[in-house]
């Protein structure tokens, strides 16, 4: 199954609002553009309008205003059948009554494709995704892995123009999550159909996409590659959303650019106009050898994780928690400890709209 | 309770006489219907079957009889169970169309609509058997399948099962369907129909037995021996035995009663065996 760029599709997510029953606002005023068989991700906090924005572009909720394009047309009022979408959803919803043979090429037989090309398209997709030996048994003769191999195949085998994905992986152990989201991307990069993946897990969301989107409370924070919102985060909500363990956040006073971090004063290589910020440190920018231009600060510990070549520190510095994430190897008895922060490392928030302060 | 000999034993003995007390009234039909008209007016009811078999059931399933002397009892079985099948089919379909509406079309009545659907078992055929007898006879459908069969079809008790099932079927799985490019009538047929079989099969047989034992839609409806169902039968076959100045003739009552008995028991026999598939597939 090879599919050639020309047949690529790009959706265009053009001022979309979205509410139920007229109350709040769900999703805000969102533009988006998915490219070309990219491969784009949705992360957010539970509630935040994830499975909304899927549905209406699925076609299975109505928007309020704005428009959904795909390949420059709208299809706002095209029923869901009609848009060439397929959609893998966090249960699977195969059908309980069909064997896999059956639910794969449900889809198919729907739009009165021949018989013989069904056959060959369910030989195919069983042979892509190795569920050859499945075709005869039913949902619940399944493996959840293997349901969810059938699901996927039941979206491929139409060879939609756009992909939709709620949550695939959620119900499936650690050790299959990773396994499949590898899977998943093979067949991306194999087959290059245009993707929407919504997760709240950020390991998926870096793993897997060519670009991620960070969604919060129906509003856009950020859209980059998995780069650009580890290291540039734009906002504070996608600092302290992407990144395990989270990055350590304090407020600090601001004077002349100086901050005051546990009393210690620190000057600030940006220019602040506020008299507070923001400071954000991820654990892995915390040094626990001296360095220059680096402040020095005292933390106790409360807790050590050893995760094998790593350790995590649990601390607290004048009740505020502290993470810190080192390869080097930490007693655990150990009380106290000493530990070097710098400037250049940090990321500063304006403590007004929460927006990055950049570097000059 | 604890599981120990005695107990089983206790139990498995409640277990037998009940099931004596239920079948034993029903044997005795059984085995009287195989004497002579003669042996049962002398002797009274018999506990083994006798010679006269093949006799009674013979004549009384081929030969006319009833006040007319034109309807065979095979006649008012085939009647019988066309009326209890269409009674039965016609409610599966009529209750689990009329719960997908409710439930799938969400349109501004569904509720009311239900509510006033199920107050209908308020109204059973005895408190409309008049109107629906004025209806019927201005249609021309008295003595007719469709007569017999049609005003008793609306089930409140099926549509109230099927909604709940319906309900209880998740709502991914219509959305699939939908982006399957399924419509709403292929949704019903591929999909919840299939998933619905098993309580579709129990509906089905407890109005067949429902059906199969009307009688007072039947005798208003028919004047016609040729529409008797064999309820019918039994009454007249009783009252002719009572009012008749020959010798009466109680092994062909018993043997019209014992017919009238194999259907229904053969339909259990045969759905159950579905029910237990139905379950140990467990498909849902
Ligand atoms: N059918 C509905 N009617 C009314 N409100 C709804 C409906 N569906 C979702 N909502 C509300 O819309 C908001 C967004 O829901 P949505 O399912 O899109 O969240 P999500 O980002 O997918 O969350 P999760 O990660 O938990 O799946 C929630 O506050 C939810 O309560
Ligand atoms: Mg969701």
């Amino acid at each position: 199954m090879e599919i050639n760029r020309k047949k690529m599709s790009y959706l265009n997510i053009k001022n979309v609002i979205k509410n139920y029953n007229n109350e709040d606002n769900i999703i805000k005023n969102l533009s988006l553009k998915v490219e070309k068989g990219e491969f784009l991700v949705i992360v957010g906090p539970s509630g935040c309008g994830k499975s909304t924005l899927l549905r209406m572009i699925a076609g299975l909720e109505d928007i309020n205003s704005g428009e959904i394009e795909i390949n420059g047309k709208i299809i706002n009022n095209v029923p869901p059948a009609d848009r060439n979408i397929a959609m893998v959803f966090q249960n699977y919803a195969l059908y309980p009554h069909m064997n896999v043979e059956k639910n794969l090429s449900y889809g198919l037989k729907n739009r009165k494709i021949p018989k013989a090309e069904i056959a060959t398209r369910v030989k195919d997709i069983s042979k892509l995704l190795q569920i050859e030996d499945l075709l005869k048994r039913k949902p619940s003769e399944l493996s959840g892995g293997q349901r969810q191999r059938v699901a996927m195949g039941r979206a491929i085998i139409r060879e939609p123009k756009i992909f939709l994905f709620d949550e695939p992986l959620s119900n499936l152990d650690a050790k299959l999550r990773t396994q499949m989201r590898i899977e998943i991307r093979k067949l991306h990069d194999k087959l290059k159909i245009t993707s929407v993946y919504v997760t709240h897990d950020q390991i998926e969301a870096m793993t897997l996409a060519d670009r991620i989107v960070v969604l919060n409370s129906g509003i856009i924070e950020q859209v980059g590659t998995p780069d650009e919102i580890y290291h540039e985060p734009q906002s504070l909500f996608v600092s302290k959303f992407m990144g395990t363990p989270p990055m350590n956040i304090f407020k600090s006073k601001v004077y002349d650019n100086v901050a005051n971090l546990f009393g210690k004063e620190m000057k600030l290589d940006r220019n602040i106009n506020d008299n507070e910020v923001y400071i954000g440190i991820r654990p892995e920018d915390i040094y626990l050898e001296p360095i220059e231009n680096s402040i020095k600060i005292e933390i106790n510990i409360d807790m050590v994780e050893k995760l094998g070549s790593e350790s995590l520190i649990y601390a607290n510095i004048d009740n505020h928690n502290f993470i810190v994430k080192t390869n080097e190897k930490i007693n655990k008895s150990l009380k106290s400890l000493y530990v070097y922060i710098k400037n250049e490392k940090m990321y500063l928030f304006s403590a007004k709209d929460e927006k990055l302060i950049k570097k000059q | 309770m604890k599981n120990t000999f005695s107990s089983k034993l206790f139990s498995h003995i409640v277990l037998i006489l009940a099931s004596l007390m239920f079948l034993l009234p029903v044997w005795v039909i059984v085995a009287s219907s195989t004497h002579s008209p003669e042996t049962i007016v002398n002797n009274g009811l018999q506990f083994f079957t006798g010679h006269n078999f093949i006799n009674t059931y013979k004549s009384i399933l081929f030969e006319n009889s009833g006040y007319t002397k034109n309807v065979t009892a095979f006649r008012m079985i085939l009647n019988s169970f066309i009326m209890a099948m269409g009674f039965a089919v016609g409610k599966v379909i009529i209750s689990s169309m009329a719960a997908y509406a409710i439930v799938y079309f969400r349109f501004k009545l569904a509720t009311f609509l239900f509510w006033l659907i199920f107050l209908t078992l308020l109204l059973p055929i005895q408190v409309r058997i008049v109107p629906s007898f004025e209806v019927l006879a201005d249609l021309h459908l008295l003595n007719s399948y469709t007569g017999l069969i049609i005003p008793l079809i609306a089930s409140a008790t099926g549509t109230f099962f099927f909604r709940q099932y319906f309900k209880s079927v998740p709502e991914e799985l219509l959305e699939a369907a939908k982006m399957d490019g399924a419509n709403s009538w292929h949704f019903f047929i591929d999909i919840l129909m299939p998933l619905s079989k098993t309580m579709s099969a129990a509906l089905f047989i407890v109005m067949f037995i429902v059906g199969w034992n009307q009688y007072l839609w039947p005798i208003m409806m028919t004047t016609d021996p040729q529409y008797s169902t064999i309820l019918l039968g039994i009454k007249e076959i009783y009252q002719s035995n009572f009012e008749g100045t020959y010798l009466p003739e109680f092994n062909r009552a018993f043997a019209m009663t014992t017919l009238a008995l194999i259907i229904p028991v053969l339909m259990v026999l045969f759905f159950q065996r579905l029910f237990v598939k139905g379950l140990v597939d467990g498909d849902k």
